[in-house]
């Protein structure tokens, strides 16, 4: 295996005397692969990069890369690169010399230097900028720039902390995508550490979702939204709606529902498997409906988002084209359905049995 | 305004500009001064006799300011690494000292001194002059160079070690020239007034050394030679403007932001 | 890092042990006797006192004004007039005290008090402006704005919404005049007149002549006061590190 993290611990105590860092991890990630640790702040993901770059020392565990032991080799040997939150970019070096800054430590030829800059330079178009002084430089500019100067070694894996969080919507778009080119150009393996979920899907093959010090799910991320293992995963990515089902009557042919918090098992839903019908329309032999009142509406352009209360109080969110008008605007009494291929059963984390 | 231009003026430029006039003045035999012009003064600072004094004097003040300046940067780094309150602790540490009278302070020093440490003569010697100048420099050479610490994204350096940099590679690839205008003020705050010292060496060094600042007392008061004094002080005025300026305008030149 | 701290420890044991061993001597009920009972000294005192506060308001006063009017100078005249602000700190103390005392020979003062609180402001001036150049480049506009909006007038939108932010600069530039005032000896040596004599001047003739057990025992006195200055400025005034910078 390309990067095999076992049993790796890192555990200080922050500035209000808790336990924080990482608990434990067990983690494989392949050659060339986009891999994002996610997970709200606090959670582990961002002492876990800093292991992995070196800048920290585990308390237990082990790192090996193709084989090779990485906790006994020193941050500046290692094959890792940073691409630091904030970029880092050095402001008494020119864009070139920041950009250049690996090749001179490893004191390679003037020659190597400028064939290795121009390769990089025309990869991340980042040669118009060559020129100006590094405070000069707007966020996305800047991060061409740390990208240009951590990927010129070409280095194994590339560590991204937060990298679209200081962009504008438009820019992380096309980041995106940038980020996925210069991944399969290189055969770089890619490792983002992130909060946000829009984020990782958008930029990883695979998602480690962390909660708390560990490791929660790991998969694609059509199967970690499709099939979150826990009600912390489900909320953390994308919205989720719960119903609590009671399994007696529902193995009897009876869909009942139950408040969430005190059935045995909650049935997830995604916004958009939700649908709203006026009362009284046909359900199909695979669908199943419970009516419900609109509280709130909103048109999003693309789509419209309704806010509806079922029987047992609880409020759920759904996501409707926008093309389509919807049956009825607040306070009216509708039809929720939905496919029953489309649930997902989580096992209410709470419930006695 | 205008009352504060009149001040500015004549404290800040005043003194200067007549001590600049003093300089080409004539000095009489019985220790006035007529207003003839002449450089007399300027020609007699080039004798060997005055040009030793300066060089004594210029000699003890780089070794000060080294000194000074190799304690200062990792103590100053040190400090600006630690967190909150300890952070507010260091500083006050250096500072308290500080705010003792000078006077004190020189005494306290020339005390310690005469305890002969390590079983070697201290007062009154050379390295006990350079040792009390440090004493009393030290804490101006760590504060500008904690400030500039404390503006550093520490990240920095991690982002050089990860970029294949070793320890040294980093303290001298990035760390001192990230830090070369805090450096050059530091050095330029301790340079120049250790140049015209006169207690510390009058005082720890006895009446063995003659540097600039005995020179100019003994030109003032008991001498009595005025132009030779002023001409000196005017040379010190000409070459503090010269320096000042330099290290400015290389400042914009770097740094290029607005503060 | 770790290793940096028997550097950093080694400065303090440096700058503080002969001032400790000095400073003891003033722990004794007869140097706290001889104080109360040394007139002379304590008439210094006084007068280094008065002469300090003085001199403080003065520079801070002017401080102030000058570092409000310094953005409205071209970038020309503020430049020349930064490098010259400058000047009193770099240049020797000896050559200032010689300069003033010229200056004051030339325009025909005779010294005395009038030359002393002059010659202090003159140096404590250039600490004065720094300070609240750094404190007003911190300002928040947008409070002055609001306070008027919300129907302040203009004496009310000074006490209210400038004022409190100015405080901070305008206490750290008085502890920091007052201290410097306080400890000058060498600029007052050459401008005072006769009958003036400052606490540092009295203390130096006291140590030259060896005598004075009391002179400790006011030392450590001063120094604790000095203590509080210091923390005082310390917690009024975090973000001004920047004051000392070229």
């Amino acid at each position: 295996m390309f990067l095999e993290i076992k049993n790796l611990r890192k555990i200080f105590i922050d500035s209000d005397g808790n336990e924080a860092g990482l608990a434990s991890l067990d983690l494989e990630i392949g050659e060339a692969e986009g891999f994002s640790l996610l997970g709200p702040s606090g959670c582990g993901k961002t002492t876990t990069l800093r292991l992995l770059g070196g800048f920290e020392i585990p308390d237990l565990g082990s790192i090996h890369l193709r084989g090779q032991d990485l906790l006994k080799v020193a941050p500046h040997k290692r094959p890792i690169r940073t691409v630091f939150q904030k970029y880092a970019l050095f402001p008494h070096l020119s864009v070139f010399e920041n950009i250049v800054f690996s090749l001179r430590m490893a004191k390679k030829s003037e020659t190597e230097i400028k064939s290795a800059a121009d390769e990089i330079l025309e990869l991340t178009q980042t040669r118009h900028l060559l020129k100006r002084p590094v405070q000069t430089l707007s966020g996305g500019e800047q991060q061409r720039v740390a990208l240009a100067r951590a990927l010129i070694s070409d280095p194994e894996i590339l560590l991204l902390d937060e990298p679209l969080s200081a962009l504008d919507l438009k820019l992380r778009e096309k980041m995106q995508m940038e980020l996925l080119r210069l991944r399969k150009k290189l055969g770089s393996s890619f490792i983002f550490v992130t909060h946000d979920q829009s984020e990782a899907m958008l930029l990883s093959d695979r998602i480690g979702v962390m909660n708390k010090g560990r490791l929660v799910q790991v998969g694609t991320p059509e199967e970690i939204y499709r099939r979150p293992n826990s009600h912390f995963v489900a909320t953390f990515i994308g919205t989720a709606n719960f119903f609590g089902i009671d399994l007696t009557a529902h193995m009897s042919g009876n869909l009942s529902l139950l408040p969430t918090k005190t059935a045995d098992a909650s049935w997830m839903l995604r916004p958009e498997s939700l649908d709203l019908r006026p009362i009284g329309t046909p359900l199909k032999d695979n669908e199943l409906g419970v009516k419900v009142r609109v509280i709130d509406t909103a048109f999003m352009g693309q789509e419209w988002l309704s806010k509806v209360i079922d029987p047992t109080g609880s409020t759920h969110l759904i996501k409707t084209p926008g093309h389509e008008a919807l049956p009825g605007g607040d306070g009216t009494e509708l039809l929720m359905k939905w496919e029953y291929d489309d649930t997902w059963s989580l096992r209410n984390e709470n419930s006695p049995a | 305004m205008l009352p504060l231009y009149v001040w500015i003026i004549g404290f800040l430029v005043g003194p200067f500009v007549i001590l600049a006039l003093f300089s080409i003045y004539t000095r009489l035999p019985d220790g006035s001064t007529s207003t003839e012009l002449t450089i007399e003064a300027y020609k007699r600072l080039s004798d060997p006799l005055y040009v030793n004094i300066i060089l004594r004097s210029l000699g003890l003040a780089v070794a000060n300011t080294a000194l000074c300046l190799v304690i200062a940067f990792p103590s100053a780094y040190f400090m600006s690494r630690l967190n909150g309150a300890r952070k507010t602790l260091a500083l006050s540490l250096i500072l308290i000292p500080l705010s003792t009278s000078f006077l004190i302070r020189i005494f306290a020093m020339m005390d310690f001194l005469r305890l002969k440490l390590f079983g070697l003569e201290w007062l009154y010697t050379r390295p006990g002059i350079l040792l009390a100048l440090c004493y009393n420099y030290l804490p101006y050479a760590i504060l500008p160079l904690y400030a500039s610490f404390l503006r550093q994204d520490p990240r920095i350096l991690e982002a050089a070690q990860d970029l294949g940099a070793s320890r040294t590679k980093v303290l001298t690839k990035i760390l001192i020239p990230l830090h070369r205008s805090a450096l050059l003020s530091a050095a330029l705050f301790v340079l120049i007034p250790s140049t015209g010292e006169y207690l510390i060496p009058a005082l720890v060094g006895g009446s063995r050394y003659f540097f600039i600042g005995n020179f100019l007392q003994n030109q003032f008061l008991t001498a009595r030679n005025w132009p030779l004094g002023s001409a000196l002080i005017v040379i010190l005025l000409v070459l503090t403007l010269f320096a000042l300026n330099r290290v400015r305008s290389s400042d914009s030149h770097v740094e290029g932001d607005a503060r | 890092m770790k290793r940096l701290f028997p550097v950093f420890l080694l400065v303090v044991v440096f700058l503080w042990l002969p001032l400790a061993l000095t400073l003891r001597k003033g722990f004794s009920h007869e140097g706290l006797e001889r104080l109360i009972n040394n007139h002379d000294l304590l008439s210094s005192l006084n007068q280094s006192l008065v002469l300090a506060l003085v001199s403080s308001l003065i520079a801070t006063l002017m401080g102030t004004l000058t570092a409000f009017a310094l953005p409205s100078f071209s970038r020309f005249w503020r430049k020349r007039f930064e490098t010259l602000l400058l000047l009193p700190l770099l240049l020797p103390e000896i050559a200032l005290g010689l300069a003033l005392l010229v200056w004051f020979v030339k325009i025909g003062l005779n010294f005395g008090w009038g030359t002393l609180v002059m010659g202090h402001v003159g140096f404590c001036f250039t600490y004065a402006t720094l300070i609240m150049k750094a404190n007003i480049e911190t300002l928040d506009r947008s409070l002055l704005d609001a306070a008027r909006d919300l129907g302040a007038s203009t004496s009310s939108v000074f006490r209210h919404a400038l004022l409190p932010q100015l405080l901070p600069g305008l206490i750290a530039s008085f502890a920091t005049c007052f201290a410097l005032s306080l400890d000058d000896f060498l600029i007052s040596f050459f401008i005072k007149g006769m009958d003036q004599m400052t606490l540092p001047i009295k203390i130096f003739s006291m140590l030259h002549l060896k005598i004075g057990l009391e002179i400790y025992t006011l030392s450590l006195f001063l120094c604790g006061i000095s203590i509080v200055g210091v923390l005082v400025s310390q917690l009024c005034f975090k973000r001004n590190r920047s004051a000392l910078q070229l």
